[in-house]
């Protein structure tokens, strides 16, 4: 019998198997001259906030290094009290966004303490080969890997738990996602070429969850991870999330929680979602600049109404607030945003502009 | 190349054969042995129950690769490949086991059920288990026979396996200055397999033959748990060892070895997606207690080439 705490890994499957029989040595692992280029250590900061960082490069290239701690943990997922066990990278859902520019190389260390039950990895969408990095980066329970890459490409890109098979998607609607954001090197432009610099920038992660009923229709809880499993996966199979929040928990960005600006700033939202397509709207704003896959090369769209985020991917809104009041930021499934979370709120303070909007006659009793 | 490849080889095989020598103790000392039978209150020994038809394994040579994975260095190499000398004999049930037999131990509430969308035939090996259901079931065979049923270690799955068992890093190409040459070989490698086996539909047991030995059904379409669990041994520039031990993870023997977490009972892919996973998960027993003791028969074992 396996105790309920024993130590247990994800699916130990072809990755890892590839992994043993790979014979690298450094050189191959190393590009020109990395050991002589600068290094910045970054602290990650939890969502919906980014860590502090410049939007031009001030200097040449540098590794930029990273650390993050894998938490398994039980993790509510609504106000009512519904749980489920997260797998978290550092402690949230979504993982902390990292920003490197376009040329950096990333270096994190992936530490995955012996109190955790299952294996992990990473596979960053912005990185090239080795599924991602997944195939040099799996780490069981008590052990921890760096891994380097260079981010050629500018853009947010998702990255995401991949240690094989059914562990792949169980890992993903778990909560082990988060962004990983290239700036080229001179700052983001306009279409027009022209520099765009935001005033903030907010990490909104989408997560569906699939959270298994019993028969009396209430949501179950399990004592582990791993006894959860089986029936996680016949629900992730029905396709029906019984939540879509941001940020890990419904709430987790209205009320005490919402984000905030003023008048004038320009804010950027960065969206990933791991697993599932959804469609954000700023109700009551736009999306003056947005990057709806998220890749910096290519020229935003403008004046957006709603854009796709496609599963598997972040994308990226600019917009300067230009009214105050409270904006409702929601996936524009509007039953996903009302009824299964997938709402946040931004208060906006300033001055009103009638120009651009006025009460010329409140409600009031039909006149004629 | 085939040059280079031979030297590549040699260079990583024969610091590892040492260092596999030089582990046994390591491994001895990290893993923890097999929960021995504990007494059910409920369940009682039961003469009449069918004991599984079973094939006595002789002492045996054979060549076996170490599924402990070893990194040396920060580098991944080639497990080493074993003459594993067993001196003694081995009991194994000529068939797998059946849904039916399954069956008996979830109606006494002992077993869970199998994880299967499709009805079980009674005849048709039990497949849709889990580690923890496969134990748990050799746990209920012992008491109701008052006999000693267990998983096989991988060990005596090559034992037993005879000429199915196939070197599961035998293709394995690797290069100093490229990891992706052992991933695409380690891929072809399978692929070819997949392509040479059997349909993935289930046939009453027994119908795939029998293997050299008389054990039926052996790296067919059925792949079954073993005790061993996951090790990693990690070496450092200075020749300092650790590892990492996992009893959650456990290899799975079949056409290709695998591993898997032990609360899976029906593997959806292989790694990240690529590979090539068992078709399906069941039972397979061995009678008696590891006389002599795993260990011993480990230290029989001495380094090959």
């Amino acid at each position: 019998m396996v105790t309920r705490r024993q130590t247990i890994f994800g699916a130990l499957g072809t990755a890892a198997a590839l992994t043993a029989v790979a014979n690298l040595t450094p050189q191959a692992m190393a590009a020109d001259n990395v050991d002589e280029m600068p290094r910045k250590k970054v602290k990650l900061v939890p969502p919906p906030f980014v860590h502090e960082h410049e939007q031009v490069a001030s200097g040449p290239p540098q590794v930029v290094e990273f650390e993050m701690t894998i938490q398994e943990k039980v993790w509510e997922v609504d106000d009512e009290g519904t749980t489920t066990h997260a797998m978290t990278y550092d402690g949230s859902v979504p993982g902390p966004m990292m920003v490197v520019h376009e040329g950096d190389y990333v270096e994190l260390t992936l530490i995955n303490p012996e109190s955790n039950e299952l294996l992990h990895n990473i596979d960053f969408h912005a990185s090239t080969g080795a599924l991602g990095g997944g195939a040099l980066t799996e780490v069981a329970p008590g052990e921890q890997c760096v891994l380097r890459f260079k981010a050629t490409r500018p853009g947010t890109f998702v990255y995401h738990c991949a240690p094989g098979g059914s562990m792949i998607p169980w890992h993903v609607v778990s909560g082990m996602s988060g962004t990983i954001m290239v700036l080229p090197r001179e700052g983001l432009k306009d279409d027009k070429g022209n520099p765009l610099r935001y005033d903030r920038v907010y990490n909104i992660g989408e997560n569906d969850f699939y959270i298994p009923r019993d028969e009396n229709g209430e949501y179950k809880t399990y004592e582990t991870v791993s006894e959860s499993f089986s029936d996680q996966i016949e629900t992730m199979r029905g396709l029906i999330p019984t939540h879509v929040v941001f940020n890990g928990k419904k709430g987790a960005l209205t009320g005490e929680n919402a984000l905030t600006a003023k008048v004038g700033e320009k804010v950027l939202f960065v969206h990933s979602q791991a697993n599932r397509d959804t469609r954000p709207h700023l109700i009551g704003g736009h999306g003056d600049y947005v990057w709806e896959t998220g890749k910096f090369n290519n020229a935003p769209e403008k004046d957006l109404e709603t854009w796709l985020i496609r599963g598997g991917s972040a994308g990226a809104a600019f917009y300067e607030f230009l009214q105050p009041g409270v904006y409702a930021y929601v996936n524009h499934n509007l039953i996903e945003a009302v009824e299964l979370g997938a709402t946040a709120h931004v208060l906006v303070e300033g001055d009103w502009d009638d120009d651009l909007m006025k009460q010329v006659k409140a409600p009031g009793p039909i006149s004629k | 190349m085939t040059a280079d490849r031979l030297k590549t080889a040699s260079s990583i095989f024969l610091p590892m054969a040492l260092l596999a020598g030089a582990s046994f103790w390591l491994i001895q000392s990290l893993t923890t042995p097999q929960q021995s039978t504990l007494p059910h209150p409920t369940i009682a020994t039961d003469t009449t129950i069918d004991t599984p038809a079973l094939v006595t394994i002789p002492p045996r040579n054979f060549e076996y690769r170490d599924p402990t994975r070893y990194i040396e260095n920060e580098l991944p190499q080639i497990s080493p490949l074993v003459h594993a000398k067993v001196q003694t004999q081995l009991e194994v049930t000529q068939d797998l086991v059946t849904n039916k037999q399954y069956r008996a131990c979830v109606v006494e509430g002992y077993c869970a059920p199998a994880i299967t969308v499709k009805t079980p035939i009674d005849d048709h090996p039990v497949v849709g288990i889990n580690y923890e259901m496969a134990a748990k079931y050799a746990e209920w065979l012992s008491i109701k026979t008052g006999d000693n049923w267990r998983l096989p270690t991988a060990l005596e799955w090559a034992q037993f396996a005879a000429e199915k068992y196939d070197d599961p890093e035998k293709d394995i190409q690797s290069d100093p200055n490229n990891p992706a040459v052992a991933w695409l070989s380690d891929y072809r490698a399978k692929s070819k397999s997949k392509g040479e086996a059997p349909r993935q539909s289930l046939r009453p047991v027994g119908l795939f033959g029998a293997n050299s030995l008389g054990v039926n059904d052996v790296a067919e379409n059925v792949w079954v748990w073993t005790s061993t669990c996951y090790e990693r041994i990690n070496v450092d520039a200075g020749g300092t060892k650790s590892s990492a031990t996992s009893c959650g993870a456990r290899v799975v023997e079949g056409a290709h070895r695998t591993y898997l977490s032990v609360f899976i009972s029906n593997p959806q892919g292989g790694g990240c997606t690529v590979g090539d996973p068992p078709s399906h998960l069941g039972i397979r027993l061995v009678k008696g207690a590891e006389q002599p003791s795993f260990w011993s028969l480990l230290r029989n074992l001495s380094p090959f080439g």
